[in-house]
Order: C-alpha cells, then sequence, then structure tokens
C-alpha cells in the first residue's frame, strides 16, 4: 500500500504544545541566587517590620477531615532588630474572647510569655510551655517569637519546587548563644517574592516536629507579598492548624502600655 | 446524497472517536463559560451595586492591599464645594473574616447618605440613627451568617444587635454587613478615617467636566484617585488580573480543544483517503473536498460548544451555592457569554479543520483509489 499521505498527528501535536510552551513560558532572566547569609537578612529584615495589627481566623482540626474549631484572633506586634513583642487575643468565639497572650524576646535571650485567661488568671509561660501550642493548636508560642533568620548559620540546601515555584532551600541552624528547641530550620523560598512556601522544623532527633505550607500570598497593605493563609502539622500528629490573616496594618503606632501585662486584659483596636 | 449527509456520515461513522472529541471540546467550552462567567460576574457585581446606589465618581487610594487604604473622612469636606458635585457621601469599607464565616464586606456608611437610599427593608428596621451601635444585613449575607433579626453579630471584639434584612438589589450589597460610619469607625479603631468617598454629580454633566473634576480632586488628594464608576471596574488591577487569569486558561483549554478537533479530523482524512478518491474522481472540486472537512469540524466544533455550555453553565450554577462564591459574585451567564462560547467552539472547529481540509485536498485521485 502507498503511502499517499504523511499523517503524523502525534508530530503536530507535539508542535503545537511545543510552540504553546515557548508561548507561555517566555525565557527567563537569569537572577542571581543571592547567598545564603544575604536571603536569611533579607527575610530577616522583612519579619522586622515594626508595630503592626493583623486579624487571622485560625481553625484547628483534630484530624484532617474532622470538625474544626474557629477563633478569630487580634493580632498587635513590634518588631525591631533589638527586640519582639506580640500580643494576641481572642475576639470570637464569645465564650473564649478575651484569652490572650503576650510574648517578648530581646536579642539572643530566651523569650518570655505570659497567658491570660479570663476573667482573672494570669500565669507566665515556662521555658517548656514556650513549645506548647497557642490556644490549643498546633502553631507553638516559640514560633512566633523565633526569628531563625537571624540565627548564626545559614546554608543554602539546592532547589526545590513548591507549588510551581522553584524554591531557594534555606537551612538555618541556632547559634552557641541562640535558644530554640529546633535543631534547624528548612525554609523553601520563593525568591521572587521573599516569600518562605514551606518551612520545616526539626528537632534534635532529626524529625520534623513542625511543618507549615503557605497556601496563599497575598498583599499586605504596603504592597509587599507576604504569606496570607498557612497550614500548620506537627510531626506524628493528625492535627491540622489553618490561619488565615487578613487587615494587616502598618499605619499603626503603639506604646509600651500595649504590650504591658495589663493589655492582656482589654482588648483595644489597634490605632 | 447531499453535501450535509456527507458530512454527517462523516462524523457518526465513528461514534466513539467523536464522542470523545465532544467530550474534548465541550470540557475545553465550559471551562471558558465557568472561568469567563466568574470574572464577569465579578465585575458585573461591582458594576451593579455602583449603578444600584447612583455612584457617579469613586474616590479612593487602591495602593497595596485588598481593599483601599483609608484617609481622612475630612476630605469630603473639601470635595463637597467642588463644581458638578451634586453630593457626596463617605464610606469605610473592610473585609473582613466574621465569626466563623468566610471573609465578607463591612460596610459603614455615612448616616443619611445617599448609599442608603436603596436599601430595601426585608425584615425589622433600619438604624434609628448613626450612632446606634446596631448592624443590618444583606439578605445573602443573613444566610452565610445564618443570622436573622435579634440575633447579634461581632466585628471585631464587638458584639452589635442585627435589627434588620435588608434586599440592596446588587449581589455585593446583599452580601454585606451594613452599619453606620461612626460605629464602624470605632469598632475597628478607625476614628476619622475612610476608604471610599462616592460622589454624584449634577445631570448635564459634560464627560470633559467630569474629567476636569476628577483631576482637580486628584490635585487635593494626590496619593488617592477619583474613578468615573464605569471606569473603576476596567481599571482595577484586581479585575484587569481576574479577567487575565480566566481568559489565559480558557486559552489553554481551547488549544487542548483544537489539538483534539485536529487530530480527531486528520484521522478522518486519513481513514477515507478512498471515499475522497472516488468523491475527486466523480468531479468534486479540491474546495468542496477542504468544505467538507471544515464543515465536519465546524459541525464539531457546535456540538461540543452546545455541550460545553450546558456543561459550563451548570458548573457556574453549583458554583454560586459554595460558601466561598454565594453572597460575594453572581457568576454571569448572560446570552453574550454563551454565544460567544459557542462562536468559539465553532471557531475551533474551523480552525482545527483547516490542515486536515489542506492535506486532503492534495490527494491524488488516481492514488486514493489505489490506495
Amino acid at each position: 500500500m502507498k503511502t499517499i499521505l504523511h499523517p503524523n498527528p502525534l508530530t503536530v501535536c507535539q508542535s503545537a504544545l511545543l510552540a504553546l510552551a515557548l508561548l507561555i513560558l517566555p525565557g527567563q532572566a537569569q537572577e542571581a541566587v543571592p547567598t545564603a547569609p544575604e536571603l536569611a537578612r533579607r527575610l530577616s529584615t522583612a519579619l522586622q517590620d515594626g508595630s503592626s495589627a493583623v486579624r487571622l481566623k485560625l481553625e484547628m482540626k483534630a484530624a484532617a477531615g474532622a470538625p474544626k474549631s474557629v477563633l478569630q484572633l487580634q493580632i498587635k506586634s513590634r518588631r525591631t532588630p533589638a527586640s519582639t513583642e506580640v500580643l494576641y487575643q481572642v475576639l470570637w468565639p464569645k465564650e473564649r474572647k478575651g484569652e490572650s497572650f503576650l510574648l517578648r524576646k530581646s536579642g539572643h535571650q530566651a523569650a518570655s510569655g505570659t497567658v491570660f485567661v479570663p476573667p482573672a488568671n494570669t500565669q507566665s509561660l515556662s521555658a517548656s510551655q514556650m513549645q506548647e501550642g497557642i490556644f490549643g493548636s498546633d502553631l507553638a508560642y516559640e514560633d512566633l517569637v523565633d526569628n531563625f533568620y537571624g540565627w548564626e548559620s545559614q546554608t543554602l540546601a539546592g532547589t526545590e519546587t513548591v507549588d510551581r515555584v522553584l524554591c531557594q532551600i534555606l537551612e538555618s541552624k541556632p547559634g552557641k548563644g541562640e535558644r530554640s528547641s529546633y535543631a534547624r530550620v528548612r525554609s523553601w523560598i520563593d525568591p521572587k517574592k521573599m516569600v518562605p512556601l514551606r518551612i520545616e522544623k526539626y528537632a534534635a532527633s532529626g524529625q520534623v516536629a513542625r511543618r507549615i505550607d503557605t497556601t496563599r500570598v497575598s498583599k499586605d497593605d504596603a504592597g509587599r507579598s507576604v504569606p496570607s493563609t498557612f497550614s500548620v502539622v506537627r510531626g506524628g500528629q493528625a492535627s491540622v492548624t489553618e490561619l488565615e490573616g487578613s487587615n494587616s496594618r502598618h499605619d499603626v503606632s503603639f506604646t509600651d502600655a500595649d504590650f504591658s501585662p495589663e493589655a492582656l486584659k482589654t482588648i483595644t483596636p489597634a490605632k | 446524497m447531499t453535501f450535509f449527509t456527507v458530512i454527517v456520515r462523516g462524523l457518526i461513522r465513528r461514534p466513539v472517536r467523536t464522542g470523545l472529541t465532544l467530550v474534548g471540546i465541550s470540557i475545553g467550552i465550559a471551562a471558558v463559560v465557568a472561568l469567563v462567567g466568574m470574572a464577569w460576574g465579578y465585575e458585573k457585581s461591582i458594576g451593579k451595586q455602583l449603578d444600584v446606589i447612583g455612584i457617579d465618581v469613586v474616590v479612593s487610594n487602591m495602593s497595596g492591599g485588598l481593599m483601599p487604604k483609608v484617609f481622612d473622612d475630612s476630605l469630603q469636606a473639601n470635595i463637597k464645594p467642588l463644581p458638578q458635585v451634586a453630593d457626596t457621601t463617605s464610606v469605610l469599607m473592610q473585609m473582613l473574616s466574621i465569626e466563623d464565616a468566610p471573609m465578607m464586606m463591612v460596610s459603614g456608611r455615612e448616616w443619611g447618605g445617599f448609599t442608603w437610599d436603596k436599601l430595601k427593608v426585608l425584615e425589622g428596621r433600619m438604624p434609628k440613627d448613626g450612632t446606634e451601635e446596631v448592624v443590618v444585613l444583606g439578605r445573602l449575607a443573613a444566610e452565610v451568617l445564618k443570622k436573622k433579626v435579634g440575633d447579634t453579630v461581632q466585628i471585631e471584639a464587638t458584639e452589635l444587635p442585627v435589627v434588620g434584612i435588608v434586599d440592596g438589589q446588587a449581589v455585593v450589597e446583599n452580601g454585606a454587613i451594613l452599619l453606620s460610619l461612626p460605629v464602624l469607625q470605632a469598632v475597628t479603631g478607625n476614628e476619622g478615617k475612610v476608604n471610599f468617598i462616592d460622589i454624584r454629580i449634577t445631570p448635564g454633566t459634560t464627560k470633559d467636566q467630569v474629567a476636569a473634576l476628577c483631576a482637580q480632586i486628584k490635585g487635593i488628594f494626590p496619593e488617592g484617585r477619583a474613578m468615573v464608576a464605569s471606569e473603576v471596574v476596567g481599571t482595577s488591577q484586581g479585575f484587569r488580573v481576574a479577567r487575565a487569569m480566566s481568559w489565559s486558561t480558557s486559552l489553554l483549554a481551547i488549544v487542548v480543544g483544537v489539538l483534539g478537533v485536529m487530530n480527531t479530523m486528520l484521522m478522518t482524512v486519513f481513514e477515507r483517503t478512498h471515499e475522497i478518491g472516488i468523491l475527486l474522481a466523480v468531479g468534486w472540486k479540491r474546495r468542496r473536498i477542504v468544505a467538507m472537512v471544515l464543515w465536519e469540524s465546524a459541525l464539531l466544533g457546535l456540538l461540543g460548544g452546545l455541550l460545553g455550555v450546558s456543561l459550563g453553565a451548570l458548573g457556574l450554577k453549583l458554583l454560586e451555592t459554595t460558601p466561598a462564591v454565594h453572597g460575594l459574585l453572581e457568576p454571569d451567564l448572560s446570552p453574550k457569554l454563551l454565544l460567544t462560547s459557542i462562536a468559539i467552539a465553532v471557531l475551533v472547529g474551523v480552525v482545527s479543520g483547516l490542515y486536515p481540509g489542506w492535506r486532503s485536498s492534495r490527494l491524488s485521485p488516481s492514488l486514493a483509489l489505489h490506495g
């Protein structure tokens, strides 16, 4: 049988797909990859964003698919290169309204914290309690004040694609004078947006103690890319905590009174 | 046997293959309807809200964040006396996560301002005055929050009684929590701040005069912008991104559809070389052979388009009931979108048939008959 036509539909399809790929994947300019210390420095600077207020919805599930319990939180924070102060307060539900905690950390010193449960129960957090979950969630107190991008040892551990974004893997280890319950932290950084898309915190045993996945990146009020929703899981646990931040404001001014133990007892909007 | 019969027979000769190709096109077209319908619905919802309220010009500072930045509400006093300004009213609008519901619009409106005018009370009442610490809920917001008159809604740390359920005649209005401006300012710690000034202009104002007014407002509020309401949708970064994303995803679906139909039509042509040879031998012109292939692929596109539009419309209706969408926007299922989608499907068919048609026209009758 003679070949009359020279059909090769697959070749046609492949060529078309290739053309399409060339259309939708324009050549990306090769940007110089920052060194690990430089990457860590940029991330650390972004974290120390001065005074801010954020609304946070915190959803806790005992296991994926289990019924969720929701908390609405107000966060006030003051972060400078020298110190970090954060105040978390439950706004909703009614029966937990007013539960709050205040955390402080200066330089390489250990973080300190105070918890308030209405009507009048105020307690200091011990060092071991700093590793417990906030409001019963999978996110620990120390996770809120530890700036591991400021740790001494920062190395690049390769690249990996997370959610179709090629990320730099930054590995941070605490130095001798730095206190943390984690032996090392790995962050998958989107180098364009300078946002971690995944963070894994390892215990001294080498096991993953906590894993934080960014599920959405948005622009904050200053036009910077920030993780706006993320999920937290603990190693070996079935529970999941999902967090959704909104209404972030940097046009706020706080006084020392806003981060005093007395501030734990009243909920006032950030101004 | 008519020309049309030849075309239909060509398609039903391999029903499974034709069916699968139809499914492929219809999925692509369903994606176009669903994605573009959502994007258009998003634009339309905002446009309708501005239209229903009767807003002609919007003043805001759109830089950064989900919502425009707040600014001092004293700006309104500077805008009010400008020529062509008939009325102004200020609004503080926030996207907030309320209780355990998804993010929703909370709108604090200047008491007595025209933004209250078009709200129809379905149940209960409106706030008594600008200082009463109460809310009214748009009817969709009431559904989402599962609240009725007499319940309370907690905004930030403050619990506010629901005194009314209203119909705002636009999905954005119906999906919102509405309260007086000073109450929302106090609750959110934004005393003296707003993020929108809505303007009604005097009837008979020309386009040039409106442009001059916007420029004048820019002069007294350099960090912000005054925009004609009809331009708000067109110039917003959010709308542009939504539009671009929906069309680019649709384009991919369309390209896949084109490749599917092209593949089917090429196979059809290869299988029918003998038939095509006979048609050429009995005097069919090459142009007619090409037309036959093009008509076949266009018909395939049309049928896929009709099926895809039905699937897409069904998908949009389902999507509309999901908590993430319900009350926030009303997907657009206008005849324009449906007809555009069918036209795209037919175009996909025709474009996909071009190469197979060209190949068929190059057949030699004698070789085809021998093959």
